[in-house]
């Protein structure tokens, strides 16, 4: 039986031996290189990140050392300045004072214009006669005009000044028009009075 | 210093030697891409194919272990490759082996020079396809059977049958009719 396999498998030897004599005759073909170089790249591409970064590592340890220098540097830098100055608690602090000074140059303009407008007031209104006879209310009016007319522009109107002054003269009140115009010509000293009032 | 076998470039590689892998893909590079050339027949096709091998060779590289023949694994894996591309695709081969074919010349010149390499290639590529493999796993990538059947997924006995038949053809186009008929 073994014996009638071997020799089965004799010409099948042979002839496989004839074939592979013959096939080699064929030109060896061989893959071209772009396919070549393709499939290396795949290869390359394939492997894990951290043997494809294991050349790179430099660049790791550059960055920290990087980092500790510059952070040395700012901590010598600031040594040579001398001690910082104690920083304000918050900034909320440094807001609340700006406003408070900010509300406190505001309150002052308040107090002026609260003033002027008072006196604007008592002006355009008939003064009570304790007030127009009482020349501290009357000197308090006019310096509160005078001042502001000197700190800002002019709250009063020309016109309607020059209109109170008439007033002022139809009323009798001769010695109050007369502070008024005074007051008038400093403030508006190119503005012409009427002829009734030149006097 | 001796040459590293397959199987230790194979793992080497996987473990990121690059090296490994230029080494182990030029000893194989030439075999493997005429053992699908020799299939599909065509050029364009077979260096798609031969690209497409490599790319799952080096994609399967983790699962692929030491006590496994790799020249064995790496045909199993392009045959899969190819056998995948034919179920896609009637192959043109065949068109292409019979037009070869027509080509007739006398048995003296048949056995010797180009021409009896030529007519040995259209007679492989008129194979079926099973019998050109196992023929083509033999010539071309010098497995013995035990493997030729481990790759085609048969047992051994498929696998030396189709040798057999594909042998028996391929001699009676070199060597005349006479062969067959004895046999």
């Amino acid at each position: 039986m073994s014996g009638d396999t071997r020799n089965s498998n004799r010409p099948f030897e042979e002839d496989l031996d004839a074939i592979r004599h013959a096939w080699q005759g064929l030109q060896p073909v061989e893959p071209p290189d772009l396919i070549d170089q393709s499939v290396r790249t795949a290869a390359r591409r394939a492997l894990p990140a951290r043997n494809r970064w294991q050349s790179m590592r430099w660049i790791g340890s550059l960055a920290t050392a990087a980092v500790v220098v510059l952070a040395l540097a700012i901590v010598i830098q600031q040594d040579q300045e001398g001690p910082v100055p104690p920083m304000p608690k918050t900034d909320g602090f440094r807001l609340d004072e700006s406003a408070k000074t900010a509300a406190k140059g505001a309150s002052e303009a308040d107090v002026v214009e609260q003033a002027s407008s008072q006196a604007e007031l008592r002006s355009e209104r008939a003064p009570p006669p304790a007030a127009a006879e009482d020349p501290t209310a009357r000197d308090a009016v006019t310096t509160t005009l005078q001042a502001t007319h000197e700190e800002s522009a002019p709250v009063i109107e020309p016109k309607a000044w020059i209109e109170e002054m008439l007033r002022l003269q139809q009323a009798g009140r001769l010695q109050e028009l007369r502070a008024e115009v005074e007051a008038f010509r400093k403030a508006w000293p190119d503005h012409p009075l009427p002829p009734e009032l030149q006097d | 210093m001796r040459d590293r076998s397959d199987e230790e470039l194979m793992q080497a590689y996987a473990k990121g030697e690059m090296k490994a892998f230029d080494d182990l893909y030029g000893r194989h590079r030439g075999p493997l891409y005429r053992y699908i050339l020799r299939q599909v027949g065509d050029p364009v096709t077979a260096n798609d194919l031969y690209q497409g091998s490599w790319e799952k060779i080096i994609k399967a590289r983790a699962r692929y272990r030491a006590n496994a023949p790799f020249r064995a694994w790496m045909y199993r894996i392009a045959h899969n490759h190819v056998a995948d591309h034919f179920r896609r695709s009637r192959p043109t081969s065949e068109l292409q082996a019979d037009s070869l074919a027509t080509d007739n010349p006398g048995p003296e010149q048949a056995l010797i020079g180009e021409q009896t390499a030529a007519r040995l290639q259209a007679a492989v590529l008129m194979l079926p396809g099973e019998q050109r493999e196992a023929l083509l796993l033999r010539l071309e990538a010098g497995l013995d059977l035990d493997a030729i059947a481990e790759v085609t997924g048969v047992k051994q006995e498929t696998a030396k049958s189709r040798l057999r038949y594909a042998v028996r053809k391929l001699k009676f186009v070199l060597g005349g009719a006479e062969v067959e008929q004895e046999s």
